[in-house]
């Protein structure tokens, strides 16, 4: 009559028990259900930190456009503010000048002053409203404020959101990848707990799969939870 | 004794075996575990590094962005500042103008016009802010331009310095990932070793241990050499000082000469405090070596060479082997110095680099002229035509323009190498601005050929030095060709004492043989002044000449 092989120990051998294959098989397969699940989750936060980066990038693009925009449209009002004061300075410099001068060559320089004067009101009252302060000088970066507050409220020109987006799930997908890992090695370990023929080397294995795949899975419920 | 059957000694002898080889077995156990382990490690790093990557990457796409705006929005300032300072202008030049006209009304006209001219002025200066209104000693109100421009190259600079570093930091990321995956690559192979000790049979078994050990201990190291080695990042204080200072850089130019040699220190006190917080920093020590070199150039008694420019040049040149700048930099840098084979062979380290650079091309046919290399020297001269003919025509007349200065201090501060820099002058000047000549009548850079030949050009000056007086005779001359004659003043072109083309026969000249005598005008003319000319006959340059006016 056989007996059962003793070890060292004087315990029975038991690794190619039909109990112990079929638990460590079972292991392998969790293992490789929870290491799918890293993985998807890792694609699914590198898909959403791509997303939010070409938003990032759309939005940067848009909010230096509107900026340009803006920019330019209040060059004009540069120029007309600047030729109204001009038109201005002249009449009033005409006017003085009329003064000093003989009848007909007074009366030529105040009509010459007064067509100033009346180009230099006429620029200044085609210069954009709020882009004036109430003593009715310029005030440039106010107008600017106030299209750039508007420009923001019909699109977003903010890249700020995204960008931090973009890290939050970089880190996040960046985890998830070293967790696969980790998963895919636990595996590993288990297949080669099956597959040995040691008892020791085998005991070794799957210990080690199992404390991995258990510090993996904690692991990957904090990332997942937790961010 | 007992005879045991074969297949249970055969039982027996495994049982035997593996008891007596379990120790090794489990250490390989535990190998395999920890370099599975380590290797899945190498992979979570390799995939930080990649998200680094990505990152600086974002960061320098968006310095671009930022780069192209500060360019519009510079370029709007400059244009505002124009369209604003303009009317202030026209106003003031009307009332030149009217001053010179007779009578009260023109008179009283004239006076509001510069008085509004005035007001104007103020007004647009105050403008861009007050911190570039300056007082003239009128009291009147000027407008610190050299500031201003200064000012609106920081934001480009900036943003192209930022996007430089992050795409530098990109690259270094990629090669850590690299690296990574160099390792993760041992790893496996280590891991295969591992795996084959459990394979092979028991006298090989040690073998494969230890192999896959060495292999395993080598990646590890070089994955903790790899995880150890540092990203340089260029810290922003340095790229602050490096704008600074190439910024004033940029502005000399367009300050008085006075102001230029102050913009220059103040350069370099920017450009040093870059250098001692990022000491690799190549652009700054390029800029560092500009300034040097420049302040170099407007010392009183002619350049002396500058060490510190020569030094900075070879350190960037040393961190950035393929940076033909730094070359070509430090080749002009010893030739001041008068280290002239140490010059051409950094220029020729340049133009191995970049072998169309027009002024290093000029650089090397200027210094083979010095060194007396004449076969080297004809050949580089045909090269330089090669080079001049596919530029268009602004680019080389700017780069010849600016080379003129270093054929006058050549000429002026190194009396030992005066024949060789009058060759190349003669020789490079001419030919290129033969090509001008003929482009501009032909619309080709070769003229067609002429059987015209003139004599060598004799300069006189006549006794009160207002009158230069150059003659020369021509011969085999047709009446329909066309004489022209350019004159250039201490190297620049001067269009009011050039003429043509006119032919001879509308000139009322003789043909075939006769003689010129051209007279130009000063009053008087300056003493040290350059005055060279070039006579063209169908745009072939014929005979060329120089005269410096003398102390009186």
């Amino acid at each position: 009559m056989a007996r059962p092989r003793r070890t060292r120990e004087g315990r029975p051998a038991r690794r190619t028990s039909t109990r112990y294959k079929v638990g460590v098989a079972s292991l392998i397969a969790v293992t490789s259900l929870i290491g799918a699940v890293a993985a998807w989750r890792a694609e699914a936060a590198s898909r959403q930190s791509d997303e939010a980066e070409q938003t990032g990038f759309a939005n940067s693009v848009a909010n230096a456009q509107a900026k340009a925009q803006i920019r330019s449209s209040l060059e004009q009002v540069l120029v007309q503010y600047e030729s109204s004061r001009t038109y201005a300075a002249q009449a009033v410099a005409l006017r003085k000048q009329a003064a000093s001068l003989g009848a007909a060559d007074a009366a030529r320089l105040r009509v010459q002053s007064s067509a100033a004067a009346h180009l230099a009101a006429f620029l200044k009252a085609h210069v954009r409203p709020n882009a004036l302060r109430p003593d009715g000088t310029l005030d440039l970066d106010r107008a600017f404020q106030l299209d750039y507050a508007q420009a923001r409220q019909n699109a977003d020109l903010d890249p700020a959101p995204d960008f931090r987006q973009v890290d939050h799930f970089a880190k996040k997908s960046e985890r998830l990848v070293g967790l696969t890992a980790l998963l895919i090695a636990a595996a590993f370990f288990f297949t080669l707990a099956q597959v040995g023929k040691r008892r020791l080397a085998a005991r070794v294995y799957l210990g080690g799969g199992v404390i991995v795949l258990v510090a993996a899975t904690v692991l990957l419920v904090v990332v997942e939870v937790a961010t | 004794m007992t005879e045991l059957p074969l297949e249970r000694l055969r039982e027996r002898a495994r049982e035997f075996e593996e008891e007596h080889h379990e120790p090794i077995q489990a250490v390989v156990a535990v190998l395999i575990m920890v370099v599975t382990l380590l290797a899945a490690v190498a992979a979570y790093l390799q995939t930080q590094a990649g998200t680094r990557e990505a990152r600086a990457n974002r960061a320098a796409q968006e310095a671009a962005v930022e780069n192209m705006s500060s360019l519009v929005e510079s370029s709007r300032n400059f244009s505002e500042r124009y369209s604003t300072a303009g009317p202030a202008i026209d106003l003031g030049s009307l009332g030149f103008y009217l001053g010179a006209e007779s009578g009260p009304y023109a008179a009283a006209l004239a006076s509001a016009y510069a008085h509004a001219s005035q007001v104007a002025q103020t007004n647009a200066n105050e403008l861009f802010g007050a911190h570039y209104v300056t007082k003239d000693v009128n009291g009147g109100s000027l407008f610190d331009f050299g500031q201003f421009f200064e000012d609106q190259q920081k934001d480009g600079l900036r943003a192209a310095q930022v996007q430089k570093a992050e795409s530098r930091e990109r690259g270094d990321w990629a090669s850590k990932r690299g690296r990574y995956i160099t390792v993760i690559t041992i790893f496996a192979v280590a891991l295969f070793l591992l795996g084959l000790t459990l394979t092979v049979p028991r006298g090989a078994r040690r073998p494969f241990l230890w192999m896959g050990s060495v292999v395993a201990a080598a990646a590890t190291i070089w994955g903790i050499v790899v995880f150890a080695s540092a990203v340089p990042k260029t810290p922003p204080a340095a790229i602050n000082g490096y704008v600074d200072g190439t910024a004033k850089l940029i502005r000399a130019p367009q300050d008085k000469p006075g102001q230029q040699a102050n913009d220059y220190e103040a350069a370099k006190v920017d450009l040093t405090r870059a250098l001692g917080l990022e000491p690799d920093y190549e652009d700054a020590l390029i800029s560092r070596g500009n300034a040097e070199f420049r302040l170099d150039f407007l010392n009183p008694n002619g350049p002396q060479g500058s060490l510190a420019a020569a030094a900075d040049m070879r350190r960037a040149s040393r961190l950035s082997p393929r940076d033909y700048v730094a070359w070509g930099d430090l080749g002009a840098a010893d030739f001041w110095l008068g280290k002239y084979p140490g010059a051409i062979s950094a220029n020729e380290q340049a133009l191995a680099i970049q072998p169309d650079q027009p002024t290093f091309n000029l650089n090397e046919a200027f210094l083979l002229s010095v060194l007396g290399r004449d076969a080297d020297y004809g050949k580089q001269v045909e090269r330089i035509r090669a080079v001049f003919v596919a530029l268009p025509d602004w680019l080389r007349n700017s780069v010849i323009d600016d080379y003129a200065t270093v054929i006058r201090l050549a000429l002026g501060y190194r009396p030992k190498i005066v024949p060789q820099v009058t060759r190349f002058e003669n020789d490079v000047f001419g030919l290129v601005h033969q090509i001008d000549v003929s482009e501009q009548l032909y619309g080709e850079p070769t003229p067609p050929h002429v059987d015209a030949t003139l004599t060598p050009l004799a300069f006189t000056l006549s006794p009160d030095a207002t009158a230069l007086r150059i003659g020369f005779r021509y011969a085999k001359a047709r009446p329909a060709d066309r004489l022209l004659y350019r004159t250039y003043l201490n190297g620049q072109r001067s269009d009011s004492d050039s003429f043509g083309p006119k032919s001879w026969r509308s000139l009322g000249f003789t043909t075939p043989a006769g003689s010129v005598k051209l007279t130009l005008r000063e009053q008087p003319w300056q003493p040290g002044t350059r005055v060279r000319i070039e006579v063209y006959v169908n745009a072939n340059l014929l005979s060329a000449g120089a005269y410096t006016i003398p102390k009186r």
